[in-house]
């Protein structure tokens, strides 16, 4: 059980590692950043300077060494906008995300899971073929869209609801029916498949061939199966919800990472940028090691045991 | 005769277009083990899931399967649901995979003991409810002390093992315990060693014989192994393509088989005495369900087929609960005659 | 210590196929827990005769399979060596193995999993002979459709693809697809366990014809022992890694030696002996007494020493490993 449990953060470890590798040189291959930074323009004065200020003179595998050992400080440079330090700008861009997308998330799962379940249960029906229809229109519209009905409904025609912002509780309920409608259409899916695939077990059959209830038979031998297959999906899905924010996050003017990663974009403030990159990857990452941690205590056959 | 506890009579089930089980008689009297014999596709597991009701989604039954006076065809999901496990029991043959991976062999024998064991289910909120905590060491009692039934050396280890950490033959063991635990009257065993060792093998069917002999219960004992049943059981019933062949007491059919697929399957079969060279297999292969019409199905492989086959092969009576649905072997070949109790032998024209 | 078996055939040529003191362990992969080895075969000693059958019965983790993939040279021993014709097996990947493979085909026990559901009939069974380089396309096509009209294919089937066609006419296309390259030696792992009664009939005389007919020489694994008793010569029973007994097959089948070929046969269906309740192995680790102890009715202070049984002869070409005086068994 410990070694499982130090394998599973080993692997998150190497990954993170791969991560934060590929990011020093997407930004490093990809062009060089003082022609990017300073612009066309730039004298080759200038350039050698910015160069110089910033270590770019030196061979690859230097830069790296002190990319690596910044990123252990968490010093990861100043924004070129604002002048602080990139790691305050990200984290304050954070907070708001994390309170966005937590609510969100368990909205997805308490919507989508019993839907997909319902289907599950009445598979083949008018029933499951209406919840496909709904599911379909669900991911079909995009947020954009959505955002700008319910905008238009709740805030411009209702007058109930803020348009932008974060201020009171009221500010979250349109980002989060936004982003919860689409992710829990297609999250009812994998929950509607992973019930169906755990039906059909043979020991849920075997289960109801020894006479116990049809109820029982679901919640207590099918449900558990389902929710370990489902378990997997989860974590993915979680930790894509960050990097799906940026789209909903700017048509509520939410002030959280998808918003500053527009933001920063458009004003080339790379370290600010390359931090938001590492930050979508290290919640992936982090979801991915919750769910390994989990199926270890959820699932038996992965516990080793020394009987 | 005492009452019959099972009754099938004119039992077909089809999928769609296809017919897998066609218009067949059985009777099984209390206390009397039948072993329902056949290849694969012969519908033979069909057949023991119909009488549960587990037959699939998209089957058509027609016909009677009485279990005293129940109709099962036509009876309520929630009879079904009490006499499944309860009076009627069936033992599955993949035992690994037949076992909830999530829960220990404790838990999954103490649910099935509390809501199936006449002791401990009383009343219709237990089908949900499952067992509380006050239950627990009677319970578990009850588990130990059937899996010491079922011949589990070690059952205080194996009730507190996953299932994947047990041996195939441990598994059906368990299997056979959670199948004796509504005390059944009626145990169909569908197969229930044909991935285990031939050790093991006999000691589970031994147990499982033993346990519905001493409670005067019957048994249905699916298998495609005639020496295997041979041992085990007092009457057969030969299946091919949905079609019984020939039903009688086993070891007298088994002598002298009035079938010619029942003849063609002996002589095929290897024994440990069997010289090299003296197998006889039967030609062909077991027809597919589109295949399959209203005569006798075996004719297409049958050395003794003729043109009359090909019309729905009636029941010949060869002595009192020795049926054969073929007259073309003779009849002179009988060691012992058949007492006049019977009807007379009949042939074919 | 171990005796090697051999048929004691009067000639001096040595044995087609020979396992000597063979052991075998499956290394676990992981990379946390090296060392901790599972010893699947333990000190086996075994010939195959030219143009003999050996039967190779056991119950399932008894080793039976990992033996015959050994033979095959599919696999290198832990400890020992396999020989043929008294040459050791050329290294797996080289030239000379890739020579030799032609020689020695396997038949699997699930025909289903072992063809190409893609590809057609005929040209999965010329397959062999493109890959090896004996014959050009349109030649392996035409010895192709000789050996399945051999194993009486139907030949308006040979286009089909295997998912048309009955479990028996697919073993009908391993075995016709093992032949092809014309093998000396041929391994069937339970080659009849997964068809009916009615079709096993069928391939256990086809097997038995083309062994007479093609000169074959045979390892042919199985649990079941009428099957074993019925196809071959000489018989070799496993249990838990290690050969127990061996000898003639009449000869086993008529008196068993080993306690444990004593339980095999009564526990045979049909065999009309009633059961012996015994238990269940108790797990015996490398190189300690004998693994059968536990469900033995014969079980003396030896058997729980520190040596396993060795292979000992026994008159008739037989041997048995069990430390009780033969006379007693």
């Amino acid at each position: 059980m410990k070694t499982l449990c130090l394998r599973a953060c080993g692997r998150a470890a190497v990954t993170l590692a791969l991560l934060i590798t590929c990011v020093f040189l997407g930004l490093h291959l990809t062009g060089d950043p003082a022609t990017l930074i300073l612009g066309f323009e730039a004298t080759p004065d200038d350039v050698a300077a910015f160069k110089l200020a910033r270590g770019l003179d030196l061979p690859m595998y230097a830069q790296y060494w002190r990319y690596l050992g910044d990123l252990m400080h968490l010093d990861l440079g100043k924004s070129y906008v604002t002048g602080l330090p990139a790691i305050e700008v990200f984290l304050s861009a954070m907070g708001p995300t994390l309170h966005l997308m937590l609510p969100t998330a368990l909205v997805t799962l308490l919507i989508g899971i019993p839907l997909g379940i319902v289907a599950a249960l009445h598979s083949g029906t008018r029933l499951d073929r209406g919840l496909l229809f709904v599911s379909v229109l669900g991911f079909a519209v995009p947020n954009f869209f959505f955002g700008l009905l319910l905008i238009l409904f709740f805030s411009v025609w209702l007058g109930w609801l803020p348009t932008y912002g974060n201020a009171s509780w009221l500010h979250y309920i349109m980002p989060i029916m936004t982003i919860a409608t689409s992710e829990a259409a297609i999250f009812s899916r994998m929950a509607r498949s992973a019930m169906l695939e755990g039906l059909n077990l043979p020991c849920v059959q075997a289960a109801y061939m020894r006479g116990i209830s049809r109820q029982r038979v679901i919640w207590f031998h099918a449900f558990p199966n389902a929710l370990i297959s489902l378990l997997t999906v989860a974590g993915f899905f979680l930790g894509t919800l960050t990097a799906g924010a940026v789209i909903t996050e700017n048509i509520f003017s939410w002030p959280g990472i998808g918003r500053l990663l527009v933001v920063s974009v458009a004003k080339r403030d790379i370290p600010v940028v390359q931090l938001i990159v590492l930050g979508v990857g290290c919640s992936l990452i982090v979801a991915n090691l919750l769910v390994d941690l989990l199926s270890l205590v959820v699932n038996p056959k992965l516990r080793r045991t020394t009987r | 005769m005492s009452q019959p506890l099972l009754q099938i009579q004119s039992f077909s089930v089809s999928f769609g277009a296809f017919r897998v089980l066609n218009n067949i008689h059985l009777t099984l009297a209390p206390g009397e083990s039948l072993a329902l014999v056949g290849e694969s596709g012969s519908g033979k597991s069909v057949l023991a899931r119909s009488i549960i009701g587990c037959a699939g989604a998209g089957a058509r039954q027609e016909g009677t399967v009485l279990f005293r006076e129940t109709n099962l065809t036509s009876a309520s999901d929630q009879t079904l649901t009490s006499l499944r496990g309860g009076k009627i029991s069936l033992m599955l043959q993949d035992a690994l995979s037949a076992l909830n991976p999530l829960y220990t062999i404790g838990r999954q024998m103490m649910e099935t003991i509390a809501l199936k064991h006449p002791a401990f289910a009383k009343g219709a909120g237990r089908a949900w409810k499952g067992f509380g905590r006050s239950d627990k060491p009677a319970l578990r009692a009850m588990a130990l002390e059937l899996l010491h039934e079922a011949g589990m050396d070690r059952a205080e280890e194996c009730f507190h093992a996953f299932p994947h950490q047990l041996s195939g033959g441990m598994c059906q063991r368990v299997m056979l315990a959670l199948a004796l635990a509504g005390e059944p009257d009626l145990l169909i065993a569908d197969e229930p060693t044909t991935a285990l060792d031939v050790v093991v093998q006999k000691q589970i069917l031994h147990r499982l014989t033993q346990n519905v002999r001493a409670r005067r219960a019957a048994l249905l004992l699916i298998s495609h192994d005639l020496h295997l049943v041979s041992e085990f059981t007092d009457r057969i019933a030969v299946l091919y393509a949905g079609q019984i062949m020939e039903t009688g007491p086993t070891r007298k059919l088994l002598a002298n088989p009035r079938h010619p697929y029942t003849r063609g399957l002996l002589e095929a079969m290897p024994k440990a005495n069997t010289p090299k060279g003296s197998l006889r297999p039967i030609a062909g292969e077991v027809p597919a369900p589109w295949e399959r019409d209203q005569g006798c199905l075996f004719r297409g492989r049958c050395p003794k087929a003729l043109a009359g086959c090909a019309l729905p092969p009636q029941e010949y009576v060869v002595e009192n609960g020795w049926a054969s649905f073929c007259g073309q072997l003779p009849h002179t070949t009988i060691p012992h005659a058949p007492s006049g109790g019977g009807p007379a032998y009949a042939l074919c024209s | 210590m171990h005796y090697a078996v051999s048929s004691g055939a009067s000639v001096t040529l040595p044995p087609l196929m020979e396992a000597k003191d063979v052991s075998h362990a499956y290394g676990s992969a992981n990379l946390f827990a090296k060392g901790h080895r599972n010893f699947v075969l333990e000190n086996i000693s075994i010939a195959v005769t030219e143009r003999q059958t050996l039967g190779v019965v056991g119950e399932s983790g008894s080793g039976k399979s990992t033996l015959s993939r050994l033979l095959l040279g599919l696999e290198t021993p832990t400890s020992g060596r396999v020989l043929r014709y008294g040459d050791p097996m050329p290294a797996p990947g080289s030239q000379a193995w890739k020579a030799m493979r032609q020689k020695m085909q396997m038949v699997f026990q699930n025909p289903y999993a072992s063809l190409d559901r893609r590809m057609n009939i005929l040209d999965q069974v010329a397959e062999p002979l493109c890959i090896h380089a004996l014959a050009t396309p349109k030649e392996a096509r035409e010895q192709a459709r000789a050996y399945l009209a051999r194993v009486s294919f139907p030949p308006h089937l040979m286009g089909y693809r295997p998912d048309k066609l009955s479990g028996g006419q697919l073993q009908r296309v391993v075995i016709a697809r093992a032949l092809v390259t014309q093998p000396e030696f041929v391994v069937c792992d339970e080659p009849v366990a997964s068809l009916d009664v009615s079709v096993q009939a069928q391939v256990l005389e086809l097997l038995e014809s083309l062994k007479a007919e093609l000169g074959l020489t045979m390892v042919f694994v199985s649990h079941d022992l009428n099957v074993v008793s019925y196809v071959c010569d000489s018989i070799a029973v496993m249990h838990r890694g290690r050969i127990v007994e061996y000898g003639p097959a009449k000869q086993v089948f008529a008196a068993p030696l080993h306690p444990y070929t004593q339980l095999l046969l009564e526990s045979a269906p049909g065999s009309g002996v009633p059961v012996m309740e015994n238990k269940e192995d108790v797990t015996v680790s490398m190189g300690t007494g004998c693994r059968f102890q536990a469900r033995c009715r014969y079980k003396q202070p030896a058997c729980s020493g520190n040596i396993p049984p060795a292979l000992r002869p026994f008159p008739q070409k037989r041997a048995v490993a069990c430390f009780n005086p033969l006379s007693e068994l």
